[in-house]
């Protein structure tokens, strides 16, 4: 599998877009414009995550860890985050807020840009670069948005089951970040 | 006023459900702010790698080596202990690491400084004079325990190997040939070694394997081919090398494999030329790895409360001295073998990290001066008040080694 797609796989995992479709369940109905909702939520979400990849290796710097070892603590932060989707089949987030406001919270922060994917996007942005991070963090994160403002009706067991796994495929991913943050130099 | 009333309504739930995102982003914010300190506070401390010259190298590697010399008694044997604290040498003796001591002082001179010749010459003086000899072969004997161990040898024969390097004179090449024969003794028709030779009964013991001696072996024997190409230590050395590499850590229980085996290092590095198999190379990577993770993890650490809570206190100079050895072994291994040429840049970084970090540590002039006995704080590296003379040997060959390593970088 090439870079692109594991990272593409590693992003799926982190930004857990069918976890995000069963918390979103809130969002829904507190807009008439559900589309320009995800829009904007997208777009903030899509700026974080560019930010958090841009800056990856001068914050690494400013922190004085080696990528390496920062890769365990994303790790840590990846498996917290896998295995209560795993537990709950959802990302943790707060009550919805009315109209655009909501957008921003809890759309964008947490739902979208939560620490998982967040630490991801550090992480990856310092090993694979900025463009690669990020290109492959908007392909979840765009499917994700999308799901949060779609009512569920029937796919609402579906989702269920696929949060889960992807909260599974997410722990695994995190121990074998952590592995290779202990092995690598 | 009728029309108003939902204007200022829709108004003031504006305002309301603004405040409450707020809130909600300032709680959800504030949280994450609190993992990542825990994050940063426990797991992602700072790494701190003082900087460090090629010359503060060497010249802390001559310190530590000016230290052993003025630790050495007239026998040719060096102060064990000293406990900077009570003042008080605790006594007490280990004949390995004589060997070891004395074979870092010609290592010394091997890389161009002979400050610690005479000092080493009379630390073989006080070897020679501790010799068994049985058969064909020749091996150094523990005088207080009288135990005949595979590594004190293996080591004596690692420091006249040193001293050949480092001076060219030919009278203990028959010595060595005896020490290595004794090593053969010693060693299992897989390449493992065992650790004793058991004078009551003249004959191996069976019994017990050592972690570091298999290790010590190897490496002498391949300095031995280097030394006498013509004469076969390429055969055993190349059966210990695959037993170190394939087979070491399943059949001696290691439990977080590969043992950090900074002996194994520099042999896999001498062997780089005959050159070393996919196994091998993969085992030399391993090892890189290991010694990374340790430096790594040891640039965490400093002697704060909590420091030590989370991250145990910081290592002995005995222990990160094995680590940049380690790696400085494998930096000259990465520059030989294509296999390992991507992991050139990673190890030097980790080889400097450690360098920096023993020169920082280690006691200068003026830290000394104000102590009891000056003599024995000055050049040395003390752990909870105490300094034993391989702290010394450790330090010293890993911060000699580096040198050249810290002046490319810098030269980059």
């Amino acid at each position: 599998m090439s870079n692109y797609l594991q990272l593409l796989v590693i992003f799926f995992a982190a930004i857990n877009p069918a976890a995000v479709a069963i918390a979103g369940e809130g969002l829904r109905g507190r807009t008439s414009r559900p589309l320009l909702l995800a829009g904007v939520g997208l777009t903030l979400a899509a700026a974080l995550y560019l930010f958090a990849a841009a800056i990856a290796d001068n914050l690494l710097d400013f922190l004085d860890v080696a990528p390496e070892t920062f890769r365990i603590a994303a790790g840590i932060v990846m498996a917290t985050a896998g295995v209560y989707a795993l537990w709950r089949a959802r990302v943790a987030v707060a009550d919805a807020e009315d109209g655009w406001q909501a957008a921003v919270f809890p759309l964008a922060i947490p739902l979208l840009a939560g620490p998982a994917g967040l630490i991801a996007a550090l992480s990856y942005g310092a090993d694979e670069g900025v463009w690669m991070a990020f290109g492959a963090a908007i392909v979840p994160l765009a499917v994700a948005g999308l799901l949060a403002v779609t009512p569920l009706r029937r796919g609402a067991v579906a989702a269920d089951a696929i949060a889960r796994l992807l909260g599974a495929l997410l722990v695994i991913v995190a121990a074998g970040l952590i592995v290779e943050g202990v092995r690598d130099i | 006023m009728p029309g108003q009333f939902p204007a200022a309504y829709a108004t003031l739930a504006r305002r309301v459900s603004f405040a409450s995102m707020l809130r909600g982003l300032a709680g959800t914010l504030g949280l994450w702010a609190v993992g990542a300190i825990a994050l940063r506070a426990i797991v992602i401390p700072p790494e701190q790698c003082p900087p460090v010259t090629p010359d503060e190298a060497r010249a802390a590697a001559i310190a530590a080596a000016v230290w052993i010399e003025r630790a050495q008694a007239t026998d040719g044997s060096y102060i064990y202990e000293y406990d900077r604290e009570a003042n008080i040498e605790p006594g007490g003796y280990n004949v390995v690491r004589h060997a070891g001591v004395t074979m870092s002082l010609y290592q010394l001179a091997a890389e161009g400084e002979p400050a610690g010749l005479a000092t080493a010459d009379r630390g073989l003086e006080w070897m020679a004079a501790n010799l068994i000899r049985h058969d064909d072969w020749a091996a150094l004997r523990d005088p207080y325990s009288g135990s005949v161990k595979l590594g004190a040898t293996a080591l004596m024969l690692a420091g006249l190997e040193q001293r050949r390097f480092a001076t060219g004179d030919e009278q203990h090449d028959e010595l060595m040939r005896e020490l290595a024969r004794f090593m053969l003794v010693l060693q299992l028709e897989d390449g493992a070694f065992l650790e004793l030779w058991d004078p009551a009964t003249e004959q191996p013991n069976p019994l017990y394997r050592s972690k570091y001696a298999t290790g010590e072996a190897f490496w002498a024997l391949t300095l031995m081919y280097r030394l006498f190409p013509g004469e076969g230590w390429d055969v055993p050395a190349l059966a210990v090398a695959d037993y170190l590499a394939l087979h070491r850590d399943e059949v001696e229980n290691q439990k977080f494999p590969p043992w950090a085996d900074q002996w194994a290092a520099y042999g896999l590095s001498e062997m780089a030329d005959w050159p070393l198999s996919d196994a091998q190379v993969e085992y030399a990577r391993s090892l890189a790895e290991r010694f990374g993770l340790l430096v790594r993890a040891e640039s965490q650490r400093t002697t704060s409360w909590w420091s030590e809570l989370w991250h145990g206190r910081q290592a002995r100079a005995a222990g990160m001295g094995t680590w940049v050895e380690g790696l400085t072994s494998l930096s000259r291994l990465a520059e030989a073998d294509p296999r390992m040429h991507d992991m050139i840049d990673a190890i030097a970084e980790r080889a400097a990290c450690g360098a920096g970090m023993l020169y920082v540590r280690q006691v200068t002039a003026g830290e000394a001066a104000g102590g009891e006995r000056p003599d024995l704080l000055e050049g040395a590296w003390f752990t909870e008040g105490v300094t034993r003379m391989d702290d010394q040997q450790h330090a010293l060959s890993g911060l000699i080694r580096s040198e050249g390593i810290i002046a490319r970088r810098e030269g980059e």
